[in-house]
């Protein structure tokens, strides 16, 4: 089944320099219990994709979409109250920096039991002199939201959770605050995971601890991840499927064994050859010419062509469509390589 | 390895070469208007941000009514400062009286009223304009100077350097401004605009030092500072150059906010008696003066005091709107 | 500093000029930062200290790149910082080809600014936001009174953005209206400006997307070529360094653990601490992964650093002592169960609340048993017999509250060498040293590669 189906989303901020096309069309979907990539360097709109999804773009932002479908459902048709149950209980997100989305008063338990009193039924009182009283006097720790909340740490490899639980965010290392955020977006056993460039903060041997553990969740909590990195190696370890996003637009998604064995898109091919790699000593790195454009009012067609080394007269013209270029599900969306089957897939 | 797949499309014949294809790209930019808002600077930022809050610019245009008064004074004032008429005139009423000493009688108008020594009181009050103008700016440029001094040794050396002048800073602090000056009226012996100045500009140091200090201590830490000192750059250089500039948002805000509080302290001097010569006009004498006959001739107080009230509004919602047009962050105005 | 002592790590590593000193060198280099602040603070108690560098020695050849890795915390930024005297060091010595510069004060430092520069991790926070680029540029030049008058400083500050790569013309614009890469091209514009021959680069690239960053990673490397550029290069990234430095320097807690060529320590990293760093590094080619090594436990605070090796608390091989009956595994379980019950992370209460909350009833002798099992990695079962005494008695003391008894007892019997003295460097090879107690030839037990078996 499909966990999410996005086909033609685009985010746009009136600013008064312009219209800001923070998300240009894209496509994008999610089959359950699969990791999905989402590549991009800063300015590509990947953190605004996540927001669109979550509906929580902020104003002027306005979103539409031909299809935005959450398990079937269209969920720009939901109303606000509606989001709101579904942000938290189906749909949870982790973000990047972990200190700056915990609250730095209350224990780390107290804030996991708060959400799962929030979000699911468990027959404790969340009025608001209920939770007053557990603020300040602490939640009562033989309560059923606190003993989940410490499942739930232990569940993300907290060492002695429960004396942890009692412990303020300041009080964690970065990694342990990263770990609390998972266990706070997965104390409602949502079905959808966004994790925003969850361990760009981290020290390396934190982050593969962390990407161990969206594996981890992966079997244990039956939940479909979107992964959002700038980094290409954390998708290749991590992901069933990569999606590449370039300024505002998708160009590129395969399979990660073949987008990396198989690159097509001439953006991923130059984000490949100018990454530095660590087993191998390369003498010289191609970096790409230029800069990412603001996405204000493009005027070319693929935004890529003033820095694409294969560009020609027509890239600034015509819309790429996305065309197969390789096995199974590999698509790009560039003029310049010729489609498998000579089909080329229209949807913009 | 992956990296063999950049080079295989470039052999591509047709593809255009970088230079052709930059004049390409530039074709297509020169059309988009990203560049021509990006230059906006922090002056027309402010200009903006006045324009477009109507308490800005009531306060802004009271302001410069003003200081237009305080300048041009014996232009606007009807009468001389020191003619005299009939005596607790009432407003919008006449005297009659030989004034002009050409042994005719003459029937003068007083908008405002007169005041018990026969002074016309708008006359008065337009003059005192000046004096209180004088005496905040001149008393706010004084604690601003040493005030700023102070806060940025102490901010940028800390340690022994801070601990002592922020004690004294603390010291003045404690003590109420008004006693602090009208002690140092004392101490410098007599009346005068002088003195007026030195006294409540020397209680409003602390002000200026705390502020100072507490924006050089964030600015400190700056990475720019570090540079700054990577490249060798002279801790006097460092303080006037890479420190105070980054700081002068605040300060300005601080000095608006300020002078309406050094109208009312040398008004309030000039009630106590501790003022200027009782002679000079200044809006605080008039105060006090009316305050003898506020049952008969309550127009001697009240409108000195409309006048106080009038102007300290205006200053303090320049300065609010000052404040709200620097807040803005600079990343707000650069991002996008 | 006898027992740090590195100090000729790699000098054969600067192969072009072996014959002569090297450019930078810096001798037992130590920082420690005051934790009191206040007069207060200083008279209430003895001052705690963070040791964030602490005896490093390292050389910087001419038109060398060394890279410094490490984690957050481990004290390479600090490191950078110091050998420039934008901090005060604490002791050691830094020497500027031959002329000692350690402990200067800023204005004994101004000639010396010339020769030895700097950039920084955030350009954008670098940059004044008042100041205009050209103000920025222009500022090392009158600093140091290079150039006759204004007109010719400012020529000078329009050639030196071209050579990075930025139109003259950007002179009048501020910092806050470039991106990332411009900005950082502008503080290497500002740190050229004296033509130094030594650059501190303190993680120039890690605020910055992959396709600038190659940009500025093969600027650098004409600069070098071009100006004959030493570069000290502070970075956490390996994939960086293995792309932009000669030799390495990898540290942890203040300290140097290992140095080598470049080639040499990705290919043949021979502390568990380089290896396990590596290891972690993802890859893009599924061919390049291998086992992880997953490290356990969390950096322990510089202000109290573990004795002897510091790396000993997370050493996945730590060394048993001589006389130690069992295997190898058994002995790093119970090494483990000490070191989490001497840092205080066995938290008794709790374990007695858990125990009230599931069980009902709570008795010394239950609490023991639930220490053991919360702290120790599987079951003392394989565990000789004395030695499992000695983890149950001592988990019995700590549920009776006898801290200091059990963190005795434990000492005393899982003692390992790691722990007792600081690591000898071992020279793996002319160029290659490594700072641990295995590759020690006088130490027990065969250097070998650490496997998955811990992970």
């Amino acid at each position: 089944m499909t966990m999410l189906q996005i086909e033609n989303l685009r985010t746009e901020f009136e600013t008064p320099r312009g219209t800001v096309t923070a998300v240009n069309g894209v496509d994008l979907h999610i089959d359950n219990g699969e990791i999905v990539g989402l590549v991009g360097e800063s300015g590509s709109g990947k953190s605004v994709l996540a927001q669109s999804v979550m509906r929580l773009v902020e104003d002027p932002g306005e979103i539409t979409a031909d299809e935005l479908l959450f398990k079937g459902e269209p969920l720009l048709e939901k109303s606000e109250a509606e989001m709101t149950t579904i942000r938290g209980n189906e749909i949870s997100m982790v973000f990047q920096d972990p200190m700056n989305s915990l609250n730095p008063t209350i224990t780390v338990g107290e804030q996991i039991a708060e959400t799962v009193r929030l979000h699911q039924d468990i027959g404790e009182s969340i009025s608001l002199p209920a939770e007053m009283k557990r603020k300040i006097i602490g939640a009562s720790k033989a309560s059923e939201s606190w003993r989940r909340a410490i499942e739930m740490l232990e569940s993300v490899q907290i060492p002695h959770p429960e004396s942890r639980a009692t412990d303020y965010p300041h009080e964690f290392s970065g990694g342990m605050r990263q770990r609390a955020m998972i266990a706070i977006a997965l104390s409602c056993e949502p079905d959808l995971l966004i994790a925003d460039e969850p361990t760009t903060a981290l020290d390396v041997t934190i982050q593969a601890q962390i990407l161990e553990e969206l594996h981890s969740i992966l079997e244990v909590f039956d939940t479909s991840i979107l992964l959002i990195t700038h980094d290409l190696a954390v998708v290749a370890e991590t992901c069933d499927r990569v999606n590449v996003m370039y300024a505002g637009e998708m160009v590129e998604r395969a399979t990660t064994r073949e987008l990396f064995s198989n690159p097509q898109h001439p953006y991923t091919q130059a984000l490949l050859a100018s990454t530095p790699q660590v087993e191998t000593a390369v003498e010289e790195l191609e970096p790409i010419p230029g800069t990412v454009p603001e996405p204000i009012d493009i005027p070319y067609a693929c935004h890529f062509a003033p820095r694409c080394p294969e560009a020609k007269e027509e890239c600034f013209e015509v819309d790429p469509a996305f065309r197969r270029v390789g096995s199974e599900d590999h698509e790009a969306a560039c003029i310049r390589r010729d489609p498998v089957d000579g089909e080329v897939i229209e949807n913009e | 390895m992956s990296n063999d797949h950049t080079t295989a499309g470039r052999s591509d014949s047709d593809a255009l070469d970088p230079d052709e294809r930059e004049r390409i790209a530039r074709r297509y930019r020169d059309e988009s208007p990203v560049e021509s808002t990006e230059n906006r600077g922090v002056y027309r930022r402010i200009r903006d941000q006045i324009l477009s809050d109507k308490k800005a610019i009531f306060g802004a245009t009271m302001v410069l009514l003003f200081v237009f008064t305080a300048m041009f004074a014996p232009m606007i004032a009807p009468y001389e400062q020191d003619e005299t008429f009939g005596i607790n005139q009432e407003p919008n009423s006449y005297s009659e009286g030989d004034y002009t000493g050409n042994g005719e009688i003459d029937r003068v108008w007083h908008v405002l009223g007169t005041d018990s020594f026969g002074h016309d009181l708008f006359t008065r009050i337009v003059f005192g304009a000046r004096i209180s103008l004088l005496v905040a700016l001149t008393t706010v440029a004084f604690a601003f100077t040493v005030g700023t001094a102070i806060g940025l040794i102490a901010g940028y050396y800390g340690g022994l350097i801070d601990e002592l002048l922020m004690r004294y800073v603390d010291f003045q602090w404690a003590f109420p401004s008004i006693i602090l000056a009208a002690g140092l009226i004392a101490f410098l012996g007599g009346l005068g605009v002088t003195n007026v100045v030195i006294a409540i500009g020397v209680a409003f140091i602390d002000d200026f030092a705390r502020l100072v200090r507490g924006e050089v201590l964030s600015i400190r830490e700056e990475e720019y500072v570090l540079a700054a000192r990577a490249i060798g750059t002279s801790d006097r250089r460092i303080m006037t150059k890479e420190i105070l500039p980054n700081a002068v948002a605040p300060i300005i805000v601080q000095m608006t906010l300020m002078i309406p509080l050094a109208i009312i302290a040398e008004a309030a001097l000039s009630f106590l008696g501790l003022g200027v010569k009782p002679t000079t006009p200044t809006w605080g004498l008039l105060l006090a003066e009316g305050r003898q006959y506020i049952n008969q001739a309550w127009w001697i107080s009240v409108f000195p005091g409309l006048a106080i009230m009038v102007v300290v509004l205006a200053f303090n919602m320049f300065g609010d709107s000052l404040r709200d047009a620097f807040d803005v962050k600079q990343s707000e105005v650069s991002e996008k | 500093m006898s027992e740090t002592d590195m100090t000729d790590v790699g000098v054969e590593g600067t192969d072009r000029n072996s014959n002569e000193d090297p450019l930078l060198q810096a001798d037992g280099l130590k920082k420690y930062f005051d934790q009191s602040d206040g007069m207060l603070d200083r008279l209430l108690g003895p001052a705690s200290k963070v040791k964030a560098v602490d005896g490093v020695d390292f050389e910087l050849g001419r038109q060398e790149t060394v890279a410094v890795v490490g984690e957050s915390g481990c004290g390479k930024s600090t490191l950078g910082k110091t050998l420039l005297n934008l901090h005060d060091p604490t002791g050691g010595e830094v020497r500027l080809d031959g002329t000692e510069i350690g402990g200067l004060s800023d204005k004994e430092m101004l000639p010396y600014r010339k020769e030895i520069q700097m950039i920084f991790q955030d350009p954008l926070a670098s940059l004044n936001p008042r100041q205009t680029v050209g103000d920025i540029i222009k500022a090392p030049l009158e600093v140091h009174g290079i150039g006759e008058d204004d007109a010719e400083r400012t020529e000078r500050v329009r050639s030196l953005l071209d050579r990075v790569g930025l139109s003259p013309d950007y002179l009048e614009r501020y910092p806050h209206q470039f991106s990332g890469g411009q900005q950082q091209r502008i503080g290497i514009a500002r740190a050229l400006a004296l033509e130094p021959r030594v650059l501190i680069a303190d993680e120039p690239v890690s605020a910055l997307d992959v396709s600038v960053q190659a940009q500025i990673l093969n600027l650098l490397n004409t600069f070098q070529e071009e100006f004959g550029l030493s570069i000290l290069f502070i970075t956490h990234d390996l994939s960086v360094v293995r792309y932009i430095a000669d030799r390495v320097l990898v540290m942890y807690l203040g300290e140097i653990v290992e140095a080598a060529p470049v080639d040499e320590l990705f290919e043949n990293p021979k502390h568990p601490y380089t290896q396990s760093l590596l290891s972690s590094v993802p890859r893009i080619d599924p061919k390049e992964r291998s086992d992880r090594i997953t490290l356990r436990g969390v950096v322990p605070s510089p202000m109290d650093p573990p004795s002897g090796c510091r790396f000993h608390t997370r050493c996945p091989v730590v060394i048993p002592p001589d006389e130690w009956p069992g295997t190898e595994e058994a002995f790093r379980f119970a090494f483990r169960f000490r070191n989490q019950l001497l840092s205080g992370e066995i938290d008794v209460e709790n374990i007695e609340t858990h125990l009230e909350a599931t069980t009902g009833r709570v008795t010394t002798e239950s609490v023991a048993d639930e220490v053991i099992a919360d702290a120790y990695p599987g079951s003392p079962e394989n565990l000789p017999g004395e030695k499992r005494d000695a983890i149950e008695s001592a988990a019995l003391a700590l549920a009776k509250g006898n801290d200091e008894e059990a963190a005795s007892i434990v000492t005393e019997a899982f003692p390992s060498p790691c722990e007792r003295r600081m690591p000898t460097e071992h020279r793996h090879a002319s160029d290659h040293a490594v700072r641990c107690h295995r590759l020690d030839p006088s130490a027990p037990g065969e250097p070998r590669r650490i496997g998955a078996d811990d992970a």
